[in-house]
């Protein structure tokens, strides 16, 4: 397929070999994604892989070293974060960043901050365009709490609810944003069995209700074999696996990622790496990626 | 022109001064994160202890054997005040947040200010200058160029260089320097690595009041003596901390030297001298604005 | 106490008050430490100041008041944003050392500012350390009693004033604005992410806040009649912060109180034993440290008057 071709296609969001390095370590490397709207995509792969990283640069909280990002067609490689997340894209955060102080209610009310069209002298003042605003907004925030089932809370300080919950107003602030991509960094992280159930099912209904497309990074392969349709798997910075579950799980390279390679080829390699001149290693896998770990 | 080596002598020997109270702002900050505002006063409070003692001591007493005791009595004032602060005021706020500590700083300032303001009715002291005193023997002038230069202005740099790498030794190659260290980096990993927490910053706090009492009665030597004489150089040490990086026991001392010579540059420059401390703000804020880690600094980021 | 000294106080009360609801929304609102305040304050002092020393328009009579406030707000905004766009890329304490930098460096200036007197004062040169002064203030709003000192005549102007800073603070706090600045005191990275544009957000509470700080300047010119570069020493910064501190950081109602109490107690003090009134500075110093210590939230922790009292009958709500 051409380039063009596949923007038509994946008309929703398309990036292409994004890098980023942090000092030596590239810890984003060439990394490419499509997504169609109403896809679930997982994004997975061990610790340290990049994942995050990615995140960070599709918001850009980060800045890419190279490669183009496209947001319904629009580059936005570059942009600051908010005006990406003006743009449609939402996250949340693996270590959740809630505003601790401020009640449940006005923890959705911020994300609205794209859209509130009224200005300092507006809100100082109080002019109908305020009211008007500020009641509107009170009601979606409303809906979105209902939506997760946090309504019942909407008054207590954020920091107060328990962890479960938290993760939940996360996600409720995220979609407030209205976003039309929403990035999960492990929405799972942990929430026990019953609760990592239920979380699956509201982000199906993210999906089906609100029709938000959905890149999520997760460690439980059991929800995200279940709930994704597709996966990319990342290792070291670098794509190692794309495909379905079902075609990833038998990928011999991410069985490897996870569980690592027998402890023999190992000591080989990490023999070679230090003599001037490396053995071949047996499989042509990837023999720099030891190399490039130290 | 010829004026020039007398501003470059007395520029180093200021910014001796300033640096010798720099290490002690850039420790403190180094290892607490906490701006001591009132570290210009430990300063102030090692002249007032210097003075006294001096009062003390027999009247004939040689000025050799007398200057080491007042600078022996001031050190040790500005250790015990900065370790009384420290117990006081700063450990009980030391998890409140920075603001909290940042204002309990000031507050201290002003306080002890306020307390020393008692002494004599802020009446500014200085040394006598009688024959055969400490006053005749550090303020008897050393002609420089046109100009003369009193002669305890010559011990300033020695001092500090010495201090100041005493301490950079103490920092890099002791136990109690490796745990600063680790407390600097990450308090909560340290102390779970049996750093005593409490005791490293209270020790810090006393190396850095011991510095600053020392700096205070050294400048006492030729200058007078009153409550708000630590607020300026105060200031100014913080500057230099900035300028060289703070945290970094080398980079305070290049700080201190570097402002103290850029106050008195600026003079012969020609600059008034109403204007002559706005250079070393100016400076301040050309560095923050242009390196906010300072030259010598390590930049933090925040991890997403 | 006479009403002849409680007038002028409650006059410099009520400025404090307004200095201390302006910096509590950069410091508290926002979470930005601000150490500067006094040079803003400053710089609306003198443009008014010298709007009334070089072009008072008697005709108009106390809108010179109005227009004097008018500028300083302007002169003091410009200030801000020339000060804001280089500085508030810096965080925490070296935000705080450059804005105390600015105010020392303000400060030193016009020490060192000495201007032809015009009109009014011909053959002079105002300004330098002695600052300037005005014969009588063209704002004065109510008919001065003989016996009683130009400078308490516009207590209640004043006061008007707070209350409307009041309601206009308060009003931005529960706006879209108000919840981007909290947001950005809780939490950079996620107001970032939530489509808030941090520095444009930073530099607009910058420039609210010193603006306020700038027509507080002007009313306390033409309160006093006289000023001096003195008056704006870093103690001025430090007194306000210590005011919104004990309101409590992001209550604009609890700030009004403090300043209010703040502003008295050394008087009152004095008042009590005159001895005790030679000690402010030290009264001050040990009111910071033991508030900090017991207190950390202050009067109001985050909430303004109305849900406090509403804390008080039980009902539990939180800031908005």
């Amino acid at each position: 397929m051409t380039d063009a071709a596949i923007r038509k296609e994946f008309d929703l969001f398309f990036c292409e070999k994004l890098a980023k390095s942090f000092g030596g370590l590239r810890a984003v490397d060439g990394f490419d994604l499509e997504l169609r709207a109403g896809e679930i995509v997982g994004l997975i792969g061990p610790n340290g892989a990049g994942k995050t990283t990615v995140f960070n640069l599709i918001t850009g909280l980060e800045r890419t070293d190279s490669g183009q990002a496209y947001f319904e067609r629009r580059y936005i490689t570059g942009l600051p974060a908010h005006r990406i997340a003006h743009l449609g894209i939402a996250r949340t955060f693996q270590n959740i960043r809630l505003l601790g102080q401020l009640s449940v209610l006005d923890n959705v009310k911020v994300a609205y901050h794209c859209h509130a069209r009224y200005g300092l002298v507006a809100a100082a003042l109080r002019l109908p365009s305020f009211r008007r605003a500020e009641r509107d907004i009170a009601r979606k925030s409303m809906a979105f709490l209902e939506f997760l089932g946090l309504e019942g809370e909407a008054g207590k300080p954020a920091g107060s609810l328990p962890y479960g919950r938290r993760r939940r107003l996360e996600l409720a602030r995220a979609l407030a944003t209205e976003a039309k991509l929403l990035l999960l960094d492990e929405p799972a992280a942990g929430l026990n069995e019953t609760e990592t159930a239920e979380l699956t099912a509201v982000i199906r209904r993210i999906r089906s209700e609100l029709g938000v497309t959905v890149l999520l990074i997760e460690h439980d392969m059991k929800m995200v074999m279940g709930l994704c349709d597709r996966l990319v798997v990342l290792n070291f910075g670098r794509t190692i696996a794309r495909g379905t579950p079902a075609e990833v799980g038998a990928d011999p390279e991410v069985i490897e990622a996870y569980l690592g390679r027998p402890k023999e080829e190992c000591v080989k390699q990490a023999d070679g790496a230090e003599t001037a001149e490396p053995a071949p290693p047996k499989q042509p896998l990837r023999p720099r990626r030891l190399d490039e770990r130290r | 022109m010829d004026t020039l080596p007398y501003y470059l002598i007395q520029g180093l020997c200021y910014g001796a001064i300033i640096a010798l109270i720099a290490l002690g702002y850039s420790l403190v900050y180094g290892i607490i994160k906490l701006i001591n505002f009132a570290h210009g006063e430990f300063y102030m409070v090692g002249a007032y202890a210097g003075f006294g003692v001096y009062a003390l001591l027999p009247a004939g007493l040689s000025p050799w054997l007398a200057i080491p005791a007042v600078l022996a009595v001031s050190g040790t004032a500005g250790a015990a005040i900065a370790g009384g602060a420290e117990y006081v005021a700063y450990r009980p706020i030391r998890k409140s947040g920075r603001l909290a500590a940042l204002l309990t700083a000031i507050g201290v300032s002003f306080l002890l200010q306020s307390v020393f303001s008692l002494v004599k009715d802020a009446q500014p002291l200085q040394y006598p200058a009688g024959p055969g005193s400490v006053g005749a023997l550090c303020q008897h002038p050393v002609p420089v160029g046109a100009d003369g230069i009193m002669a305890v202005n010559f011990a300033y740099v020695p001092a500090a260089l010495v201090l100041g790498l005493g301490l950079w030794w103490i920092v890099m190659r002791t136990r109690f320097g490796r745990a600063m260290r680790a407390l600097s980096q990450d308090p909560d990993a340290a102390a779970l690595m049996g750093v005593n927490v409490n005791a490293v910053v209270r020790r810090t706090f006393l190396l850095g009041g011991f510095l600053a009492g020392v700096a205070g009665s050294l400048i006492a030597f030729q200058n007078i003596i009153s409550p708000t004489m630590g607020f300026l150089p105060g200031l100014k040490a913080f500057i230099a901390a900035v300028i060289g990086g703070i945290g970094s026991v080398p980079g305070a001392l290049i700080g201190g030297f570097a402002v103290g010579l850029l106050d008195y540059l600026v003079v012969w420059a020609g600059v008034p001298t109403g204007y002559r401390d706005l250079a070393a703000f100016v400076v301040l804020i050309l560095v923050l604005v242009i390196r906010p880690q300072g030259l010598l600094g390590r930049r933090e980021s925040e991890k997403v | 106490m006479s009403l002849h000294e409680f007038l002028p106080l409650l006059c410099q009360a009520g400025i404090f008050a307004i200095l201390a609801m302006s910096l509590n929304l950069i410091s508290g609102l926002t979470g930005l430490l601000q150490l500067g305040q006094a040079g803003f304050f400053a710089a609306g002092a003198y443009a008014a100041g010298l709007l009334a020393i070089y072009g008072t328009v008697p005709a108009l009579g106390p809108a010179n008041l109005i227009l004097g406030a008018v500028l300083a707000a302007a002169v003091a905004a410009l200030f801000s944003v020339v000060i804001g766009l280089p500085c508030l890329r810096l965080t925490g304490d070296y935000l705080a050392i450059a804005t105390l930098g600015f105010a020392e460096i303000l400060r030193l200036l016009l020490n060192r500012l000495e201007l032809p007197g015009g009109a009014m004062f011909p053959n002079e040169r105002i300004g330098g350390p002695t600052g300037i002064s005005f014969t009588e203030s063209p704002g004065r709003l109510w008919p001065a009693h003989p016996d009683y000192n130009a400078e308490y005549t516009s207590w209640w102007l004043v006061w008007l004033a707070v209350a409307g800073v009041y309601l206009l603070l308060r009003n931005l706090k529960f706006s879209r604005q108000g919840r981007a600045w909290m947001c950005i005191r809780e939490d950079e990275i996620a107001a970032r992410s939530m489509g808030v544009d941090v520095p444009r957000a930073k530099l607009s509470a910058f420039v609210v806040s010193a603006a306020l700080a700038g027509a507080a300047g002007a009313l306390f010119f033409h309160h006093k009649l006289r000023i001096c570069p003195n008056d704006f020493m870093l103690m001025t910064s430090i007194l306000i912060l210590l005011m919104v501190v004990l309101g409590g950081m992001g209550s604009f109602s609890g700030s009004i109180l403090a300043a209010t109490v703040l502003w008295f107690l050394p008087q009152l003090l004095r008042h009590i034993h005159p001895k005790l009134g030679e000690y402010q500075q030290l009264i001050y110093a040990v009111l910071l440290i033991v508030l900090i210590r017991l207190w950390p939230g202050g009067l109001f922790g985050a909430g303004e008057l109305p849900h406090w009292l509403g804390r008080l009958s039980g009902r539990r709500r939180v800031n908005a």
